[in-house]
């Protein structure tokens, strides 16, 4: 096996994690700042594939603009899930956790239901393919990278410097605290929401070109985004960063030397963070 | 009180009138005759593309059927219905499903799922009270001497790869190695299996067979791992058709120039929306195009029923399914029964089926140790420039 060999693994592990990161990093936030498990979060995903395919492929859209809508669309209707579903239920762990499992099976079919069971794809914005050193990356492959860090430095540094993300902040270390400084928890939370749902439409949108959109999307996503938080620390953008190139690395090099067993290094990983770290890479006790 | 309670006698008369003349005459025919069957199929979840299509299939007959009346029995006929389950492509969900059929609903004839887990699960409640279970999964032991009202009426890829393999070696013979990726499930591991076996027969050299998950979108490590042993051809059979584009795709981009081969039907249109059509130039699947050649008039009448009720686009992965129904109805109108024995004896005994691709039989006696698996023509065709293209037809030898 040549260097070119192990290069193609490593960028292979990057595009994987890459991938995770985008998934997971809405799933943290809502976790962070809300404390709750939004196993719906892998429908909005798929629901942002579907809406960049609607955009694109069915009126005919610029996929940017079909993707900077996908993402507004999803904050909207992360919003209205948020007053309906959640608002109702919030500080109560168990039935928000019902709700949000629940929510994920409504939207999962209600999107079989609509959209069908065929696999639909969406034209790649960057076709075409670049080598260097015998090493092979698709332009699509190099987008999602690219897209995925601006991203991830744009909500870094939201949460970090801008007045809402400082508030948003301010209610994940404590809530009441917050509000006895005038901070609307209630605001937070819808913000928190469409950041998350926005997140997740964006991943949908950028992974939809490279991979496929169907209905069943969702489930799968949302398993690997539990995987890279638990990993990564619930609740840490940082920790979701770590967890996902982590987890895509794990299953890069696991694939290459290990082959059939790749799916349960994931697990494994998990075991061993939790036994000598029980909070996570970057989590807090 | 005599003018008031003629008053009311009128009124009441009045009612009655009225009733008789408004509700409609009692009808003095017989009350339609309905034979109930279920149908346990992956109606969500990931194999939702295999059972939607066999739920497509399955009711373009059933709405032939009802449309002549029904089938005959004797003198009288009966309207099928259909009594359709989701097992979610899950074990447990199929059991389930089969539980509430068998038990509450108290059908008699099942059509099953393509999950082996799910008919695996299903058998232990089917056998023992006799309900014929018509089955599609790839698993060999689907099939077996204790298992007499288990009839799989879809060829597996050991039957289709019986054909195809052949076909591959003739036409192509400068392919001498292949290599395998199927899903890690037990469909997956009988597939494999069957592969491995057929492509040693035919004289190819296996340089790589691996799995992988279901639900897996990015087959860069994989195929990175892949491409290290180069093999002449990939054959990845018991994948569904999104995993089979996405694998041609990403495969493609890593600069495999090697054919790319699949023993399972495809939607030619979707194949190449996603795979892009340069890429799947060439793929080789056991898809028919029933509007090229070697189509049946069967073909041609499924085609025109299934775009009168479904429109178009028509999808190429039905077909198959049309078989079920088609020779349940065959069999009960031959038993003159609806005791499931006697049409499982039936099944046993008759010869020849025709069904939409021609005539048909079951067979597997020596490989199975029980004649149930339904032998059909295996096509094979090719995709050039976006197009099916049919190379060929034939029968898979199967004692």
């Amino acid at each position: 096996m040549s260097a070119a060999f192990f290069i193609q693994v490593f960028i292979n592990g990057l595009m994987l994690g890459m991938t995770y990161v985008l998934i997971a990093s809405g799933f943290s936030l809502i976790y962070g700042i809300m404390r709750l498990l939004n196993f719906a979060h892998g429908e909005f995903y798929m629901l942002g594939a579907f809406a960049t395919y609607l955009l694109a492929e069915r009126l005919g859209l610029n996929y940017f603009t079909s993707l900077a809508l996908s993402m507004i669309i999803m904050a909207i209707l992360g919003v209205l899930v948020y007053r309906l579903f959640f608002r109702p239920f919030r500080d109560q762990h168990d039935p928000s956790l019902v709700i949000a499992l629940g929510l994920a099976m409504l939207i999962g079919g209600l999107a079989l239901l609509i959209f069908g069971e065929k696999d639909c794809s969406v034209s790649p914005a960057f076709p075409g393919i670049i080598q260097f050193g015998g090493v092979t990356l698709s332009l699509e492959r190099i987008a999602v990278i690219v897209m995925a860090i601006i991203l991830m430095v744009a909500l870094s540094l939201y949460i970090k410097y801008a007045k809402m993300g400082q508030a948003m902040r301010a209610v994940a270390q404590d809530r009441e605290a917050a509000a006895l400084q005038g901070i609307g928890v209630d605001a937070t939370f819808t913000l928190c929401m469409a950041i998350s749902s926005a997140l997740a439409g964006a991943a949908g949108a950028l992974l939809a070109p490279l991979f496929f959109v169907n209905p069943f999307l969702g489930m799968h996503a949302v398993l690997k985004a539990l995987v890279v938080v638990v990993i990564g620390g619930l609740g840490s953008i940082p920790g979701a960063i770590a967890g996902g190139l982590l987890l895509g690395f794990v299953e890069s090099i696991g694939n290459t030397f290990l082959g059939d067993v790749t799916e349960i290094l994931g697990f494994v990983l998990i075991m061993l963070v939790l036994l000598f770290r029980p909070q996570g890479l970057f989590g807090h006790g | 009180m005599k003018p008031k309670s003629w008053k009311y006698s009128g009124v009441v008369g009045g009612i009655i009138l009225c009733l008789i003349i408004c509700l409609p005459a009692p009808s003095f025919s017989a009350p339609e005759k309905i034979l109930k069957m279920g149908a346990i199929f992956p109606l969500s979840g990931r194999g939702a593309t295999w059972g939607l299509a066999a739920q497509k299939a399955i009711t373009v007959k059933q709405k032939e059927v009802n449309a002549r009346g029904g089938l005959k029995i004797g003198n009288e006929k009966y309207k099928v219905e259909i009594i359709w389950e989701d097992d979610k492509y899950n074990a447990a969900a199929g059991r389930m499903a089969a539980e509430k059929l068998v038990n509450r609903d108290q059908v008699k004839f099942i059509h099953g799922s393509q999950s082996s887990a799910v008919i695996l699960a299903v058998q232990p409640i089917t056998e023992p009270q006799k309900i014929l279970f018509l089955v599609n999964s790839y698993a060999k032991e689907v099939l077996a001497p204790d298992k007499p009202y288990s009839f799989r009426m879809v060829l597996t890829s050991n039957e289709i790869l019986q054909g195809m393999y052949p076909w591959l070696k003739k036409t192509y013979p400068q392919l001498k190695t292949v290599a395998f990726i199927e899903p890690n499930d037990a469909s997956g591991w009988s597939i494999e299996k069957d592969c491995k076996r057929i492509a040693e027969q035919n004289g190819y050299q296996v340089v790589f067979s691996q799995f992988y998950e279901r639900g897996t979108s990015d087959f860069y490590p994989l195929l990175n791992k892949l491409l290290v042993h180069k093999p002449d051809f990939i054959d990845f059979t018991g994948a569904p058709p999104g995993d089979q584009a996405l694998i041609v795709k990403q495969v493609r981009e890593l600069g495999y120039k090697g054919k790319t081969f699949a023993g399972t039907t495809i939607d030619p249109v979707q194949f190449c929306k996603i795979a892009g059509v340069q890429n799947a130039e060439g793929h080789i699947s056991n898809t028919h195009d029933l509007l090229g050649a070697y189509t049946t008039e069967g073909q041609r009448k499924y085609y025109d029923d299934y775009v009168a009720i479904y429109g178009q686009p028509f999808d190429p992965v039905t077909p198959k399914y049309h078989v079920y129904l088609d020779i349940l109805v065959q069999a009960i109108e031959k038993s003159g029964s609806l005791d499931p024995t006697v049409v499982k004896d039936t099944m046993e005994k008759v010869d020849t089926w025709n069904t939409i691709f021609g005539p048909a039989k079951f067979a597997g006696q020596a490989y199975y140790g029980i004649k149930r698996q339904i032998i059909t023509p295996v096509y094979v065709s090719e995709l050039i420039g976006g197009k099916l293209v049919n190379r060929g037809t034939m029968m898979p030898t199967l004692p």
